[in-house]
């Protein structure tokens, strides 16, 4: 299964196979930093608002896909919210990866990220910034990184499948 | 006059909090705090940036860069950062090891300064940021390469210049930070009612 975050109310790609998608309409709280969906109730954020399941809906996916306006190299504050919520997909413990520390995983599940960017100008720093952080993404959830594509506006999405 | 701003989203308690109280500490001027808990800055946080020269963001790195209320303050304040022109620096705190996860997070607050037009004045990075509020009570110590980049910040900020982004880590081995962390989540969820079992646990 694919699970797409957009934070694009009309997400306008095609989709091959069986997906989830999370996009704009009931707000999301963002994350306190309480840790509770490691140490209070495990697996599942603390917070109720239709986010706190983002975790395990990722442990049920093969490509974690964004499709997000480019924010100064980082996705949007909505996208980056459900990533910030759903945290409970790694464990807490720390597991040493490439000579660096990351988070052991919780599930087996292995995923691919990948990013679809838009905005009318982004600049060179900040596609370099945006491939850095979805590597980045993709070594700590102990996955791979997909393609990382760069758009004018959600427009040019029409021709991609995702 | 020099802004510390704490965008960590805890109101208390914070690493972000401990390592402004650090740089406060070797400032020579008094510099004014402010906080960014939540994704709109409030009319006072808007109040003091904007009597503020120097902007100084202090944050946690949440999955590889900066926390989404954080973000969401950034494109508020970008107009803002546009009108007056603050140099900016940041410390940015991580849970893992090395301070040099927290590349991609000072780049966003680069890139912020880049959009809004105004001086990016570099940063620092600390690893070992689960640990940092304990060891910091505990004196120089362990904290000391911390405390040093500190120094070295509260430095530049004085004479309003740049430095180029320094990367640090806590003054222990990788290996018992890991144990020490991994024991305090044991605790943890045990102080929750939990055993440590269910810090395993999977969700079907």
């Amino acid at each position: 299964m694919k699970l797409i975050i957009t934070d694009l109310e009309t997400l306008p790609c095609r989709v091959d196979g069986e997906y989830k998608l999370i996009r704009p309409g009931r707000p999301f709280r963002h994350c306190v930093g309480c840790f509770g969906c490691w140490i209070k109730t495990p697996g599942v954020c603390v917070i109720h608002d239709g986010c706190e399941m983002t975790g395990r809906d990722l442990s049920k996916c093969s490509e974690l896909i964004l499709v997000s306006r480019c924010v100064y190299g980082c996705t949007s504050p909505f996208v980056k919210n459900v990533l910030d919520r759903a945290i409970s997909y790694i464990h807490p413990y720390f597991a040493v990866r490439g000579g660096e520390m990351h988070h052991r995983r919780r599930y087996e599940n292995r995923l691919t990220v990948s990013a679809y960017f838009y905005g009318p100008d982004i600049t060179e720093a900040e596609r370099a910034t945006a491939e850095r952080i979805v590597q980045a993404n993709a070594v700590n959830y102990d996955g791979g990184a997909g393609p990382v594509r760069f758009f004018q506006g959600p427009e040019e999405l029409e021709g991609v499948t995702l | 006059m020099t802004v510390l701003i704490n965008g960590s989203p805890k109101h208390s308690g914070s690493a972000s909090g401990t390592l402004l109280d650090i740089l406060k500490g070797h400032m020579r001027a008094e510099p004014v705090m402010t906080c960014l808990h939540g994704p709109e800055p409030g009319t006072e946080s808007l109040k003091t940036l904007a009597e503020g020269d120097v902007w100084v963001f202090a944050f946690p790195l949440y999955v590889d860069s900066v926390p989404s209320h954080l973000l969401a303050c950034l494109t508020e304040l970008e107009q803002l950062a546009r009108e007056k022109q603050p140099k900016v620096y940041a410390v940015v705190n991580c849970g893992f090891y090395e301070g040099r996860q927290n590349r991609p997070a000072l780049e966003i607050i680069e890139n912020f300064c880049a959009r809004a037009g105004c001086r990016w004045c570099g940063g620092v990075g600390a690893g070992g940021g689960g640990a940092l509020s304990t060891l910091a009570k505990l004196g120089k110590g362990p904290a000391g390469p911390v405390d040093a980049a500190l120094r070295e910040l509260a430095e530049n900020i004085g004479s309003g210049s740049r430095q180029e982004n320094r990367y640090v880590t806590l003054g222990i081995p990788r290996l018992m930070y890991k144990l020490a962390g991994e024991m305090g989540w044991r605790k943890m969820i045990k102080a929750n009612g939990g055993r440590a079992r269910d810090l395993d646990k999977r969700i079907t």
